[in-house]
């Protein structure tokens, strides 16, 4: 049954990160239409550029849960390569949960903020004022994103595999060698 | 000893890097606010870049610093009445003399929890720039058919009442935009062109100019109440002190500076209806601020007299 | 507190936590909430301050995160990650290999050669380094190529990616330090094909010196024409793709920062071109009835491969961004480039002294957090001295020399990031040490690289004005 509900969970989270990836090639046209409609001198949205600009924001939180799920960001393993199973294996569980514990902290006060800004008629986005963007809008990514992260820390301190393998380098670099050689391996 | 308990220490943030005129005149006031100040009240400059210039008035609101000399357009959309200081054609002592500083301070206080103390840098203007000469239309306006036009939130709502076509460009980009010509006009203030080399692309300038460049000195309200008679005081007057200071050297340098750029061959070009132009851009502003006061469904009653001490 | 030990303090406890394995984001975030809780919690009660420097901090990211400059990173991965998954890349490496003939370690040169089309067309080193580690090196250790022959080049080619326009770096790094950008991006062609050369040279000498590192063997022999016309269909149309980007640069189009979207752009022509339109020229109708099949998976694989590293470079940028403001508002910003400022020395000692530095970063941080947390403090003190070229070289020059010191940083033994990118893609049994022995000739030609640009600026500075 939690077997169940975990692998749900990782979906949920894969869909966010579709999103995300999404997001970037809207971003790739988003440019091209914008700066062809001005090179031709022909009208265009103006939201391209907030649309654009946000986008990093959204993408970030968007597609961070998934990462931390599959060991994809950026960690260097070289201490918990040195250490023996048993030591890695306590280690990797107490950095998850400070870490998890980073992500709480920051998905409740960002919370916080968003409720104070989503209840202030007068917080708008002072540099793109011309846009009328509500502060909220750029607020709303913070505790969603901290929150997922969290889970997915905590998630770690109790899994039977910890998040650190051991295998020195770089575990982000291990995802895209695998994908890299599978694909590979899929065209020959 | 007991003066040295009492002496009261502020804080500070300002937004643009040490270079530029603004932060050498708000940095100046400092030094002679901590002059007359020593045992009564200090202020502490925080080193540039330590709050992100649009999120330095929010700070001070916030009370997470004190004080910041910042333009009233970075956080001119939570206030909308700050345009009126954008958009003055008064001097800084006529809009003091009229009550509309005061005007402008009972709404800081009022909507964002600061304490307004000075217009500081009055002086400097705006005007359109262009790379090729610009034309004029039978209603004694400028013509801005096919040109593209870098936007910007201080005077985006006038380029748009002049039905010019405008581009949405960081400052950081605008210097390879103009030189390969994915915009070919930009407005800008009069001093400080030269600065960014925009000069180099851009050889024709649209005058009259209009606006005046601002930096306001707000701080925090909970510590203006909390500072001894003594020391408001102090902070008060010097800093109304330095507004006219401040002015005669801004008023200077864009003197200069029309000087400087005609002498580099800038190209400058009447509006055959001034009159009509100055109007366009004033108003266009006026109306971006009524809308958004009836947007945040507040009172609009104040707006006429702001109007009249700033635009005299 | 002294700002060297607040300095010290901060540096120090990101180092132990990215030391013991701490996400490098996260590593930065945690120490940027502590320090920030001291500068801006005034409030009494532990609850208020915590709000007001988590509160101040998202402010700022807020602000950081949502700048247009960033845009290059994430579109030059699409263009690269298309350039791959459309098979466009392995079109261009066998053309490479037909291209050569039977010269002896012909393919180290296809590693360089492929290599430098392929990251300057990605401007992404780790992701290059992933590809080609995976793609050459089992094979030509198949083929009996010594480890040094395979890896070397490969490690060394990232160096061109950052020089070599466009680059994703190069247009930051002007971003970043206001320079002109376009003025860069030309001043690096120059000292790209100087290190092209160089690197050719060095494979020509070793294997001229020790035939056994890269053995010869028979392959079938190419006709000329049929080379020609392999050049002309798989390697022309390729390369074009980076003539097109700046030309619409040049032509005003896009801005340097909008122009990657065009490379991504011209990718997926091409590839409806190899893909679509020859193949119903020709009559293959399996080809053609397959292509959606095959362009949708391609796209997805692309999309879902930008978007992970992309969120991979933005939560680093999230942390070290947020760090530099820190740094600045604690103060020990200032204080340190008036300490640097303060000794006497003459620019070329405060050139070598940042080249130190940036040899140091690199052994831990990615290139954008180096440039962001450099960037605010190095141009301003390189504007305070004069090496005699007038300050508009100047800053391209020493852009250009940043732009090498990265990439050599980011290679250096023991610690460079790309040799564990490296370790990572290698065949099983692979040494670290093996790898930090191959990669440190071809550092050795960038590092003199460098000192030949410090020797003779021109070789930075000429092309870029000879407008002018
Ligand atoms: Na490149
Ligand atoms: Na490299």
């Amino acid at each position: 049954m939690l077997k169940i509900v975990d692998d749900l969970w990782g979906r949920v989270l894969a869909v966010l990160m579709g999103i995300a990836a999404v997001y970037v090639a809207l971003i790739m046209i988003a440019i091209i239409y914008a700066s062809a409609f001005r090179f031709f001198g022909i009208a265009y949205s103006q939201y391209t550029i907030p649309f654009i600009e946000y986008g990093f924001l959204f993408i970030l939180f968007l597609g961070s849960p998934w990462l931390v799920r599959n060991r994809g960001h950026v960690y260097i393993e070289l201490l918990t390569a040195a250490l023996n199973d048993h030591g890695r294996d306590i280690l990797s569980r107490i950095i998850c949960f400070l870490a998890g514990l980073v992500c709480l902290i920051w998905a409740w006060y960002t919370w916080l903020l968003f409720l104070e800004r989503y209840d202030d008629m007068m917080a708008y986005d002072e540099l793109r004022a011309q846009y009328d963007i509500p502060l909220w809008v750029s607020t709303l990514p913070f505790p969603i994103g901290f929150f997922l992260m969290m889970i997915e820390f905590f998630r770690f301190t109790v899994m039977s595999k910890p998040m650190h393998t051991g295998l020195a380098g770089i575990a982000s670099d291990r995802i895209e060698l695998e994908d890299t050689q599978r694909d590979l391996r899929e065209t020959k | 000893q007991k003066q040295a308990q009492a002496e009261t220490k502020l804080t500070m943030v300002y937004p643009f890097p040490d270079f530029l005129i603004y932060t050498k005149n708000c940095k100046a006031l400092v030094k002679a606010i901590n002059e007359k100040g020593k045992g009564v009240v200090q202020i502490d400059v925080l080193p540039f870049n330590s709050i992100k210039m649009f999120q330095q008035a929010p700070a001070v609101s916030k009370g997470r610093v004190d004080l910041n000399c910042i333009p009233a357009a970075f956080y001119a959309r939570g206030i909308p009445e700050l345009e009126a200081i954008s958009t003055s054609s008064s001097t800084v002592a006529q809009a003091r003399q009229a009550g509309g500083i005061d005007m402008i301070d009972q709404l800081h206080q009022k909507h964002f929890g600061v304490k307004y103390l000075g217009w500081t840098s009055s002086g400097n203007k705006f005007r359109i720039y262009m790379k090729d000469p610009p034309k004029f239309g039978s209603d004694g306006l400028p013509n801005f058919d096919g040109v593209k036009m870098r936007d910007n939130p201080i005077y985006g709502a006038f380029l748009k009442a002049l039905k010019a076509t405008t581009h949405n460009l960081p400052a950081t980009q605008v210097y390879a935009a103009l030189e390969k010509g994915v915009v070919d006009s930009a407005a800008w203030a009069s001093y400080g062109l030269r600065g960014l080399k925009w000069d180099k692309f851009l050889r024709h300038a649209v005058v009259p100019d209009f606006y005046q460049t601002d930096i306001g000195w707000i701080i925090n309200l909970k510590k203006w109440n909390s500072l001894s008679t003594k020391a408001k005081n102090i902070v008060q007057s010097t800093v109304i002190e330095y507004e006219g200071i401040n002015r005669g050297i801004l008023q200077k340098l864009h003197k200069e500076e029309i000087a400087a750029l005609k002498k580099g061959g800038m190209k400058f070009y009447n509006v055959p209806n001034p009159k009509k132009y100055l109007q366009i851009a004033v108003d266009s502003a006026y109306d971006r601020m009524m809308g958004r006061l009836k947007k945040a469904k507040r009172s609009t009653d104040h707006v006429a007299k702001l109007r009249a001490a700033f635009r005299q | 507190m002294e700002w060297y030990w607040i300095l010290s303090l901060l540096l120090g406890s990101i180092l132990l936590l990215m030391f013991i394995g701490v996400p490098v984001g996260l590593a930065f975030i945690a120490v940027n909430s502590i320090a920030a809780f001291f500068l801006y919690g005034r409030f009494g009660s532990f609850d208020a301050n915590l709000s007001a420097s988590i509160g101040q901090l998202t402010d700022n990211a807020f602000a950081n995160m949502t700048i247009f400059a960033i845009v290059p990173i994430p579109m030059f991965l699409l263009m690269g990650e298309l350039f791959f998954h459309t098979g466009l890349a392995k079109r261009m490496f066998n053309a490479i290999e037909n291209l050569m003939g039977r010269a002896p370690a012909r393919l180290s040169y296809v590693t360089v050669a492929g290599g430098t089309a392929f990251a300057t067309l990605s401007g992404s080193s780790m992701g290059s380094t992933a590809l080609l580690g995976t793609l050459m090196v089992p094979e030509m250790t198949e083929r009996g190529y010594k480890k040094s022959m395979s890896i070397g080049p490969i490690l060394g080619t990232g160096g061109l990616a950052m020089l070599i326009p466009p680059s994703a770096l190069a247009v930051l790094l002007g971003t970043l330090a206001e320079i002109d950008i376009g003025r860069l991006l030309i001043g690096g062609i120059v000292p790209g094909l100087i290190l092209a050369s160089m690197y050719t040279l060095l494979i020509y000498t070793r294997a001229t010196l020790d035939p056994s590192v890269a053995p010869v063997y028979d392959i079938k022999f190419i006709p000329w024409s049929s080379r020609l016309k392999t050049f002309f269909s798989d390697v022309v149309p390729m390369v074009s793709v980076i003539f097109m980007v700046i030309l619409l640069i040049m032509f005003g189009v896009a801005t340097p920062s909008e122009s990657a979207a065009y490379g991504s752009l011209g990718v997926v022509i091409l590839s409806f071109i190899y893909l679509l339109i020859v193949p119903w020229f020709q009559g293959k109708k399996e080809v053609v009835s397959n292509f959606w099949n095959v362009f949708s998976v391609a796209l997805w694989k692309s999309m879902w491969g930008a978007g992970r590293v992309t969120i991979i470079a933005l939560m680093i940028l999230f942390g070290s961004s947020l760090f530099s403001n820190v740094l600045a508002g604690s103060g020990a910003s200032v204080k340190l480039i008036e300490w640097v400022t303060s000794f006497d020395v003459s620019g070329l000692v405060m050139l070598l002294i940042m080249f130190g530095i940036l040899l140091l970063l690199g052994m831990f941080m990615d290139q954008l957090a180096m440039m962001l947390l450099t960037v605010p403090i190095f141009f301003p003190i390189m504007a305070g001295f004069d090496f005699g070229m007038g300050p508009e070289r100047q800053v391209i020059w020493f852009a250009v020399i940043m732009l090498l010191a990265m990439e050599i940083s980011f290679t250096t033994p023991p610690f460079g990031l790309l040799l564990f990118v490296m370790q990572g893609v290698c065949p099983p049994g692979t040494r670290f040490g093996e790898i930090c022995m191959a990669a440190i000739p071809f550092m050795g030609c960038a590092i003199f690289l460098v000192i030949m640009i410090v020797i003779f600026p021109e070789i930075a500075t000429w092309l870029p004005f000879i407008t002018k």
